[in-house]
């Protein structure tokens, strides 16, 4: 397959999160694929050690990713969910299951640039076995019309002994509304790391996201880190949420937020909960303006207030 | 843990009926402060799990520990091409712990060493007895409304939109109706009448849908 084979626009978006596009695209590089136009597999490629599989539904599709067990790939797992279409509705159910010993990553991109009017909605499973090492990245663009409307659910379960990072990253172009909903259950001695990133540039901007870690196993820890930014009117609540329901579990929750402009609005509602005597869940949130020292330290170098702003948001969403 | 139970078998719900805005209220929404309508126990999927397992009877706490686990399967390759070796097991220490939230909220209780539910679940065949009474309570509040809409109108000029006039009619009617079924001896004659229900889905109408999806 070749990159005229596909919207440009939308391997554009790839390349502005720093993806290779050439990774996206089957017949190229050396990871499983799976590539959709709207409703419509465009391309489907297996590796081995893994088994990907998707039909197409009336409004989208229908996926499952096996990793075999004690498969470990370098190569990331490449799910490309485009539209170019400016509206419609978009359906994705994926399933995947990384059997017992597996360590692989799953990179992700939903890409939908001319959306105006347009639905994406997704209702996926993870299973992660036991002794696991799983990456899943998931980058988003919508577009420059805040006219996206995006409400992926994700379940996720982590085996004994596995480490499970999910990276979630809304910062490019004006994300319109997102409601999204992760659980994540960490049974024991589980790791789980999950980072979440969005900007709201706009008044039509509205970005919810309640990730939730359910402590479910002996030992199990997690970090939730929520960062994000709300400019010019936009709206970004971050519902982190941890519970402790198993002995000698630990988690944190952490959310820092930006406010920017007349009318945006920023909000945190970490909520924590310990259920069992032996179990620590902690959090810190902080939102507003950046630290005045901060900004003073770029003006100092000739910088307008806003252009240190943009430089230390840019910064803050980078940042691992 | 049943594989399929990821599309919830049933629907929690809970309503709270606050007779008279207090000052310890939350005054967004009139309810007190610290109870959200449905409680945060049930945001725990392992949680509803057990309520949707002890909707079907009483269990003991082993019979509970041994429905608590589950292996998933894939949903469109077949058990032929691929049979899945991955299994979750909640533990003992973690389903008490669980138990004794749902205990505390009163979702649940123990009575001889078997975990209950405390809360009635309507069955479907129970929904549709009940919408049969809900479109005969409605149609005859059409036509008290409807018979009233020129007073109504007359009443409330200043409204730009008439509309919404109707939505606070039926809301503040309802509360009306609760307080007047509490004076008939309806309804329990407590103030802040908390109600938990669940209600199982509509089966027929959700496994057409799950064949639809997944099947075809």
């Amino acid at each position: 397959m070749t990159n005229s084979e596909y919207p440009e626009d939308i391997l554009q978006s790839l390349e502005d999160y720093n993806i290779d596009i050439n990774d996206f695209l089957p017949g190229h590089g050396k990871g499983a694929k799976l590539l959709l136009d709207f409703n419509k597999i465009k391309g489907i490629e297996q590796i081995e050690g893994v088994i990907l599989k998707g039909k197409e539904i009336e409004n989208g599709i229908v996926a499952d990713v096996i990793i075999k067990e004690g498969t470990k790939i370098e190569e990331p797992i490449h799910l490309c969910f485009g539209v170019n279409k400016e509206s419609g509705v978009q359906e994705i159910f994926p399933r995947i299951i990384a059997e017992n010993n597996t360590e692989v990553k799953v990179q992700a991109h939903c890409s939908f640039p001319n959306a105006n009017g347009l639905i994406h909605k997704m209702f996926g499973h993870f299973y992660i076995g036991d002794n696991c090492n799983f990456t899943y990245s998931e980058t988003h663009y919508h577009g420059e019309n805040s006219g996206a409307l995006v409400a992926p659910v994700g379940y996720m379960y982590i085996g004994k002994n596995s480490i499970f990072e999910n990276n979630f990253n809304l910062t490019k172009g004006t994300p319109g509304k997102v409601k999204i909903l992760i659980d994540i259950f960490a049974m024991e001695n589980s790791i789980i790391r999950s980072n979440i990133k969005a900007f709201g540039k706009c008044k039509g901007d509205s970005i919810r996201i309640r990730d939730s870690v359910f402590l479910e196993g002996h030992h199990a820890r997690s970090v939730i880190k929520m960062k994000a930014a709300a400019k010019d009117g936009g709206e970004v609540l971050m519902y982190g949420m941890t519970e402790g329901n198993a002995p000698y579990c630990n988690g944190h929750v952490e959310c820092s937020e930006i406010v920017l402009g007349k009318g945006s609005i920023c909000r945190a509602r970490p909520f924590i909960r310990a259920l069992d005597a032996t179990s620590s869940v902690s959090h810190e949130a902080s939102l507003g303006r950046f630290p005045q020292k901060w900004l003073d330290e770029l003006m100092a170098k000739g910088l307008s207030e806003p252009e240190a702003t943009d430089i230390l948001i840019e910064a803050m969403l980078q940042e691992e | 843990m049943k594989e399929n139970t990821k599309y919830h078998n049933y629907r929690f719900l809970g309503k709270i009926q606050v007779d008279e805005i207090q000052p310890w209220f939350d005054f967004a929404s009139a309810k007190p402060w610290d109870e959200s309508e449905t409680p945060w126990v049930l945001d725990n999927r392992v949680r509803r799990e057990i309520l949707i397992s002890l909707a079907e009877g009483a269990k003991t706490f082993e019979e509970l520990y041994s429905v608590i686990n589950f292996s998933p399967k894939p949903l469109i390759i077949s058990k032929d091409e691929y049979e899945c070796k991955v299994e979750y097991q909640w533990t003992k220490e973690t389903l008490e712990n669980h138990l004794l939230s749902l205990e505390w909220y009163n979702l649940i209780k123990k009575d001889n060493g078997r975990y209950e539910l405390a809360f009635p679940i309507l069955k479907y065949h129970e929904i549709q007895q009940i919408e049969n009474f809900t479109v005969k309570f409605a149609e005859n509040w059409l036509k008290v409304i409807t018979e009233a809409k020129t007073e109504i109108t007359k009443n409330f000029e200043a409204l730009g939109d008439k509309t919404f006039i109707y939505e606070f009619l039926v809301e503040k009617s309802v509360e009306k109706l609760y307080e007047l079924l509490k004076d008939a001896d309806f309804l329990p004659d407590k103030s802040n009448l908390q109600i938990t229900w669940a209600e199982q889905l509509r089966e027929i109408k959700f496994e057409e849908w799950v064949q639809k999806i997944f099947n075809n």
